[in-house]
C-alpha cells in the first residue's frame, strides 16, 4: 500500500484546559477529495487549523504526517512550504498589506523554500489576472488590503484565488461554502475544480453537502465529539443530509 | 510645595530674556507684549504632573537643562546634510528655518500673487499692531505654558496668507535646530482666506545629534470653505526636545485635515487645540508615533465643536518599542449649542517590549443630545490571527510581524492627500522598523 498523503492519527488536542479532538483518525491518498462533516462545535475547525499550525492548541497526543514527514514538528510556514494550504473560514482583513503583494511574497517564500526560481512582477501580474478571471473578481482586488472591507463572499473568492495561484498538494477549505450564493458556490466550485490532479488531495470541511453537489468527494467523514465517527462514500453526504447528525452520533455510541 | 523647583527651571530663560530681549523686534509694544508673557509664565510656572496633559511628560528633563536664547538670525547650517534629510515633494515651494528664522539662502523663491508668505521678523517690525492683534495672550491652561514661553521670546517664524479661493503648490516648511543648547520658539500664523485650498508640511529636524529644544506655535485661521491639510513631521535627533502647540480656528463649511507624525526624539509632544467655529466644519486628526529606545512621544488634543453640523474624527496609532514611550490624550467636547455634531475617535496602540509603554486617554464631553458619536480604544500586541493568517501562507515570522506593524502605522498614512509625502514617510517608517529588508518586497 501506498502511503497516504495526509494520515491523522489518534490526534488528540485540548484548548484552555478543555479536549476538543479526541483520538482522530483519519487518512486521505494522493488525488482523493474528501468531505469533513459533522455539527457545529465538533471540531471541524479546530482540526484544520491544527494541520495548518495554529499554535495555540495543545497537542495531547497523536501524530499527523504529510508526505511521510512529521507535520506537527513543523511550523506553520514551512507546512505552507511544504505545499500545505488552509482555506479559512472566516478570512481576517489586514488593512495595510497588499492584497496581491501578499499573495506573490507567498508565491516567492514558497519557491525560495523548495529551490525554485521567483517570479518576477510582471510574470505574476499576468498569473493573478489569469486567475482573477477565473474567480470572476474585477481589477480592483489588485489594489486592496488583504480582505479588507471585502464582503463575505468575496473573502471566499480571494480564499479561492491564493489556492490557485500558490497550487498546494494539500488544500483544507474549512467552510469555503458557508456564506456563499448559488452563483458564488458554483464559481469557488468550478476554482476547486481545475486544481483537480492524481498528486493533488483535498479536504473539504463542510456543515452541508451542498458543496458535495458540484465537487464529488471520493469520501465522506463524520467528525462528532472529537472523533470521526463515521467514514463512508458520497452516499453518506446524501444520508446525513435527510437523517441528520443525531443519527451518527446514536450509532457511534451503540458502537 | 513643588512650586520652588518648577521655578528654578525656569530661570534659565529670565536669564536670557534679560539678555536679548532689547534686540528683539517689533519696538516698545512688543517688548511689554514679550514682558507680559514672561511674568504670566512665572506666576504659573511649570506645568506639573498634577496637570493632567502633563502627567506622563518627564519634566525634569527639561528643567534640569539650560538652553540657551535663541540666536537673533539664522546660523549657517551645513546644507548638503540639511538636503539629505529634507522631505522631497515634487513642486512643492520649500522654506528653511534655521531656529525659527527663515534662511532665504536655503530656500527656494518666495511664492507668487495667491501666497504671501512674510518671515515673522519682518512682519514684527513693519506691522506690530496687526500682529499682535492676530495674536492674543494665552489662556491659563497648563497645555498653553509653553505658548507663553514662546511669547515671551517671540521673534522668528513666518506669516501665511493664502489668498481667497486660491490654491497654491504644497508649501514645505523644514524647521532645522541648530547649536547645542540652542532654544528656538518659531511661530507660524497661517491664514486661508474664503474657499483657499493649501498644503502645508512643517518638519522639525535637529542638525547633527544635538541636544536643541524647538518650542513651535503654529496658528490655523480657516475662513468659509477654506480646506488645509496640515502635516506636522517630528524628526529631531535622538537627544532632541520638539514641544509643538498648533492651535486652529474652523470657519464655516471648512476643513482641516491634520496628520500629526511623531518619529523621534528624547521629548517630542505635539499638541492641538482646535476649535470648530463655524456651521459645517470638519476636522480629521490623525497623529502616529513610532517610540523607539527611550524616545517619549505624545500627541494631545482638544477638539471642541461650538457649532452646528460640524464633524470631527481622530485617528490615533501608536508603536513602542525598546523603552520608548507614547501618550495619547485626546478630548472631544460637543458644546450645547452644537447640535447635529458627528465625531469619532479611535486609538489603537502596539507594544513591542516588555518595557514599552503607551498611555492613551480617548475622551468625549458631550453636553449635547444631537450628536453622533462613538470612540474606542486598545492597546495590545499584534493581533494572532492576522499573524497566523500571514504565517498560514508561508511568510516567515520575522517578516509577517513587521509586516503587521508596518500596516498598522500605514492606517495612517494612507489618509495623507499628498502621495509623493506619503511614500516618504512610509519609507522613514520603514527605515525605522526592525527587519526593514524583509518587507520591501510588499511596498
Amino acid at each position: 500500500m501506498t502511503e497516504p498523503l495526509l494520515r491523522i492519527s489518534d490526534l488528540t488536542v485540548a484548548a484552555g484546559g478543555k479536549t476538543i479532538l479526541n483520538g482522530v483518525n483519519l487518512e486521505l491518498p494522493a488525488g482523493e477529495v474528501h468531505a469533513l462533516m459533522g455539527p457545529n462545535g465538533s471540531g471541524k475547525s479546530t482540526l484544520a487549523q491544527v494541520i495548518a499550525g495554529r499554535s495555540d492548541y495543545t497537542i495531547v497526543r497523536g501524530a499527523v504526517t504529510f508526505a511521510g514527514r512529521d507535520l506537527l514538528a513543523m511550523p506553520a510556514e514551512e507546512r505552507a512550504h511544504a505545499g500545505l494550504f488552509l482555506g479559512f473560514q472566516y478570512p481576517v482583513e489586514i488593512p495595510g498589506v497588499n492584497n496581491v503583494y501578499l499573495l506573490k511574497a507567498a508565491l516567492n517564500a514558497q519557491r525560495r523554500a523548495r529551490g525554485e526560481p521567483e517570479v518576477d512582477a510582471f510574470e505574476f501580474l499576468g498569473l493573478v489576472r489569469e486567475k482573477m478571471k477565473l474567480m470572476h473578481m474585477d481589477e480592483s482586488f489588485l489594489n486592496r488590503g488583504v480582505n479588507e472591507g471585502f464582503s463575505g463572499g468575496e473573502k471566499k473568492r480571494n480564499e479561492i484565488l491564493q489556492l490557485l495561484v500558490l497550487e498546494p498538494t494539500l488544500a483544507i477549505l474549512d467552510e469555503t461554502d458557508s456564506g456563499l450564493d448559488i452563483d458564488a458556490l458554483k464559481v469557488v466550485a468550478e476554482g476547486i475544480t481545475t486544481l483537480r490532479r492524481p498528486d493533488r488531495s483535498f479536504l473539504l470541511v463542510t456543515h452541508y453537502q451542498r458543496l458535495l453537489n458540484y465537487i464529488e468527494p471520493d469520501r465522506v467523514h463524520v467528525l462528532a465529539d472529537g472523533r470521526v465517527v463515521k467514514s463512508g462514500d458520497r452516499t453518506l453526504a446524501l444520508e446525513l443530509e435527510q437523517r441528520g447528525y443525531e443519527w451518527v452520533r446514536a450509532q457511534a455510541k451503540v458502537a | 510645595m513643588s512650586a520652588a523647583p518648577a521655578l528654578d527651571g525656569l530661570q534659565a530663560y529670565v536669564a536670557a530674556h534679560e539678555r536679548i530681549a532689547a534686540k528683539l523686534p517689533g519696538g516698545g509694544a512688543w517688548h511689554a507684549v514679550r514682558r507680559e508673557a514672561l511674568e504670566r509664565l512665572l506666576q504659573l510656572g511649570w506645568p506639573t504632573a498634577r496637570d493632567e496633559s502633563w502627567k506622563y511628560v518627564p519634566l525634569r528633563l527639561l528643567e534640569k537643562r539650560v538652553f540657551d536664547a535663541p540666536a537673533p538670525a539664522a546660523l549657517p547650517v551645513d546644507a548638503t546634510a540639511l538636503a539629505r534629510g529634507a522631505l522631497k515633494l515634487a513642486g512643492a515651494h520649500q522654506l528653511v528655518f534655521v531656529n525659527g528664522h527663515f534662511a532665504a539662502s536655503l530656500s527656494s523663491a518666495l511664492p507668487g500673487s495667491d501666497i504671501e508668505v512674510t518671515p515673522l521678523e519682518l512682519a514684527l517690525e513693519r506691522e506690530p499692531e496687526r500682529i499682535r492683534a492676530r495674536m492674543p495672550l494665552p489662556g491659563d491652561a497648563a497645555d498653553q505654558r509653553l505658548t507663553l514661553l514662546n511669547l515671551a521670546f517671540l521673534a522668528a517664524g513666518a506669516e501665511i496668507r493664502i489668498n481667497a479661493g486660491a490654491s497654491p503648490a504644497p508649501l514645505y516648511l523644514l524647521f532645522v535646530s541648530s547649536g547645542e543648547h540652542r532654544a528656538s520658539h518659531p511661530r507660524l500664523l497661517i491664514d486661508l482666506q474664503t474657499g483657499a485650498r493649501a498644503s502645508i508640511i512643517e518638519h522639525f529636524v535637529t542638525e547633527g545629534d544635538a541636544e536643541t529644544f524647538a518650542n513651535s506655535v503654529t496658528d490655523i485661521r480657516l475662513g468659509t470653505g477654506a480646506h488645509l491639510e496640515h502635516v506636522v513631521v517630528t524628526e529631531p535627533s535622538a537627544r532632541g526636545f520638539v514641544l509643538g502647540s498648533i492651535e486652529a480656528q474652523l470657519g464655516a463649511d471648512s476643513r482641516l485635515l491634520l496628520h500629526r507624525v511623531l518619529l523621534s526624539g528624547l521629548l517630542s509632544r505635539s499638541s492641538l487645540r482646535a476649535s470648530l467655529e463655524g456651521r459645517g466644519a470638519s476636522i480629521d486628526a490623525n497623529a502616529l508615533l513610532l517610540a523607539d529606545g527611550r524616545e517619549h512621544l505624545e500627541a494631545h488634543s482638544v477638539i471642541c465643536h461650538r457649532a452646528t453640523d460640524a464633524k470631527s474624527a481622530e485617528r490615533f496609532r501608536g508603536v513602542a518599542g525598546g523603552r520608548g514611550r507614547g501618550v495619547f490624550n485626546g478630548r472631544i467636547v460637543v458644546e450645547a449649542g452644537a447640535a447635529r455634531s458627528e465625531s469619532q475617535q479611535s486609538s489603537r496602540s502596539l507594544l513591542l517590549s516588555e518595557q514599552a509603554e503607551i498611555d492613551s486617554r480617548p475622551q468625549l464631553e458631550i453636553l449635547n443630545n444631537d450628536v453622533k458619536c462613538s470612540h474606542g480604544s486598545t492597546t495590545g500586541q499584534l493581533d494572532p490571527a492576522m499573524l497566523f493568517y500571514l504565517l498560514s501562507r508561508g511568510i516567515d515570522p520575522e517578516t509577517a510581524r513587521a509586516l503587521l506593524i508596518y500596516a498598522f502605522l500605514d492606517d495612517v498614512l494612507v489618509r495623507l492627500e499628498l502621495k509623493d509625502l506619503r511614500q516618504q514617510l512610509e519609507r522613514r517608517i520603514t527605515n525605522a522598523l526592525p527587519n526593514k529588508q524583509r518587507i520591501e518586497e510588499f511596498l
